[in-house]
């Protein structure tokens, strides 16, 4: 058997010319080289899928290609499913869904895969699910588990009003994904019954014979909510993009078109939504892990440290009467300056 | 050929809208394609649903005339006239038909923003046809385009959900148009899948947790990479 890194080699290559074909053949190569069905799905398919994301901060790769690449990369996991040995479901009957308004699908489609490669009776419901039609649904089909999958942290307070919907229906929720932390802490915070930081520990989890837990209801750990910042911020999201943005502009870099513009008050979305996140898991951290991760994307992107600092400071000021965001965006700046 | 679709119903709980799409096989003796249907009944509610349901059943039911869009939509108008006097639906037929060459398309508006084509270079134009809406006026006109995708070039059908969405980072401005074509074009030579995706992704992200509108999309694509047998899959034509 050759080691599974030369046919994600294979995959990553035939995904970045666009050629199905060859990815097919990848995926296929592997399978007949005797790279089990879950190493070609982990260690082949996902890895080239982890790689999309660091291609995509190093500027190597643009938002489409990403999306060309992922939809591509999808197929593989149908091109696997089409040619692995069949395995009739004799374990828990498990719903997966990505948390509403989550676009990356393709950690969620990897669990179905991995739990149907075990023999779950497994059901994949896709990203861009709104919650209420995940409610009716596991209603309507009554599974013993619900999978939830997350990659943008900003989505928290969605995954919460999923989890919590879930619970009331009976029935316990396990997540997974970036969203979460990759520590888990943020899983808790929503009121999560499982966590598992990967497929293969999700696998693991549900296949050690503990019975699952019963579900758990409402989370404890949000108390500082009523202080109503994260309400605040969220509600006024608009407006305080609007307030920074002409605060900064005149730091922007000559000849920054219409369409920069643009972009640059699309990236000041994220900015407050992960404050918003950030406020809501009480989390100082989420924000400044994020406005770190910018700060390098910024500068594979040639836009200056001193724009980035000076938004955080716009946006620290517009935020004054509000201790806990201030705090974020104070610790947030302290760490901009170490970098 | 490959075809993809998204569906963005107005709202979380409403399970029916006015905005739909259907991919039938052509007749046989048309060469293996494909009937895209694309359209958008006015209004919302029951009665939007209940023309949506006949507008598709009847389309369907005239599939053996369709080499002639202009007659099946004259049909569908004396369908709809009688019956319906206070509702319309506007709508774009794209019969899809694949060719040495990549795919073969016509395309018919009535009443509909004509679909935008994205050539594998960037370029983004807008199908030449025009007609009248459907289920209003007692004669109706519409003209054909005849479009041919090489390979990496995709069609995209939409309704104006996409376009007509208010929101951006300030909140205030239409996604519009020109937009629409900008996002379009930075999806030249991609598989149908990653164009629909792309697509919905920006409008959603544009219209944020505010008030959307029903969306619809189809993108027809002639593929860069023609497959072998060995990977086909049954989601594809």
């Amino acid at each position: 058997m050759r080691d599974p890194g030369v046919y994600a080699e294979q995959l990553w290559a035939a995904l970045k010319a666009g050629d199905e074909t060859r990815a097919a053949t990848a995926v296929l190569d592997a399978v007949e080289g005797g790279v089990s069905s879950e190493a070609v799905l982990l260690d082949v398919i996902a890895a080239t899928q982890t790689r999309v994301g660091t291609e995509w901060a190093a500027n190597r790769l643009t938002v489409v290609q990403e999306h060309a690449i992922t939809a591509l990369n999808d197929r593989m996991i149908d091109v696997l499913s089409a040619h692995r040995p069949r395995c009739a479901p004799h374990r828990l009957r498990v719903v997966v869904a990505c948390v509403d308004g989550e676009w990356h699908a393709m950690p969620a489609r990897m669990l179905t895969e991995m739990l149907s490669q075990h023999g779950f009776d497994v059901e994949y419901l896709g990203a861009q699910l709104p919650t209420p039609r995940l409610i009716s649904h596991i209603h309507r089909t009554g599974p013993e588990l619900v999978a939830l999958s997350g990659s943008l942290s900003t989505r928290l307070p969605a995954a919460h009003a999923a989890i919590t919907a879930c619970q009331t229906a009976g029935v316990p929720v396990l997540v997974g994904g970036a969203a979460f932390g990759a520590d888990g802490r943020y899983a808790y915070r929503v009121g999560a019954d499982l966590w598992a930081p990967d497929a293969r520990s999700a696998i693991s989890l549900l296949t050690s014979g503990t019975p699952l837990p019963s579900p758990a209801g409402s989370s404890t750990g949000l108390g500082h909510l009523s202080d109503q910042e994260y309400t605040m911020v969220a509600r006024s999201t608009a407006g305080l993009v609007g307030s920074v943005f002409a605060a900064v502009e005149r730091l922007f870099p000559a000849g920054y078109s219409a369409l920069d513009r643009e972009r640059f008050a699309d990236e000041l979305v994220h900015l407050v939504e992960f404050l918003g996140a950030a406020l809501y898991v009480d989390d100082a951290g989420l924000f400044t892990d994020f406005v770190s991760w910018t700060a390098e994307v910024m500068s594979a992107r040639e836009i200056s440290a001193e724009l980035l600092d000076e938004t955080v400071g716009a946006l620290t000021d517009q935020l004054r009467d509000f201790p806990r965001a201030r705090g974020f965006l104070d610790g947030a700046r302290r760490q901009l300056v170490g970098l | 050929m490959e075809f993809a679709a998204r569906y963005q119903p107005a709202g979380d709980g409403e399970q029916v809208g006015g905005d739909f799409y259907d991919v039938h096989p052509l007749p046989s003796g048309t060469g293996g394609g494909s009937l895209v249907v694309l359209g958008d009944v006015c209004g919302k509610g029951m009665a939007a649903a209940v023309l949506t349901g006949k507008v598709r059943t009847t389309l369907q039911a005239l599939l053996p005339l369709i080499d002639d869009h202009l007659r099946v939509l004259t049909m569908l108008n004396n369908a709809l006239i009688n019956s319906h006097h206070d509702r319309f639906v506007t709508l774009v037929l794209a019969s899809a038909v694949p060719v040495a060459e990549g795919v073969r398309l016509s395309v018919t508006c009535a009443g509909h923003p004509p679909p935008l084509i994205v050539r594998r270079d960037g370029t983004v134009t807008m199908a030449e046809t025009g007609g009248t809406l459907i289920g209003m006026l007692p004669e109706i006109r519409a003209t054909t385009a005849e479009v041919l995708l090489a390979p990496g070039d995709t069609c995209l059908l939409y309704t104006d959900g996409a376009t007509e969405s208010h929101g951006g980072p300030l909140g205030r401005e239409m996604f519009g148009e020109e937009r629409l074509q900008r996002t379009l074009s930075a999806c030249a030579g991609m598989p149908a899948e990653a164009v629909v995706e792309h697509v919905h992704m920006v409008v959603s992200r544009w219209v944020g947790a505010r008030e959307h509108d029903d969306t619809a999309l189809v993108a027809v694509t002639a593929p860069l990479h023609p497959r072998n047998l060995r990977t086909e899959e049954t989601r594809d034509a």
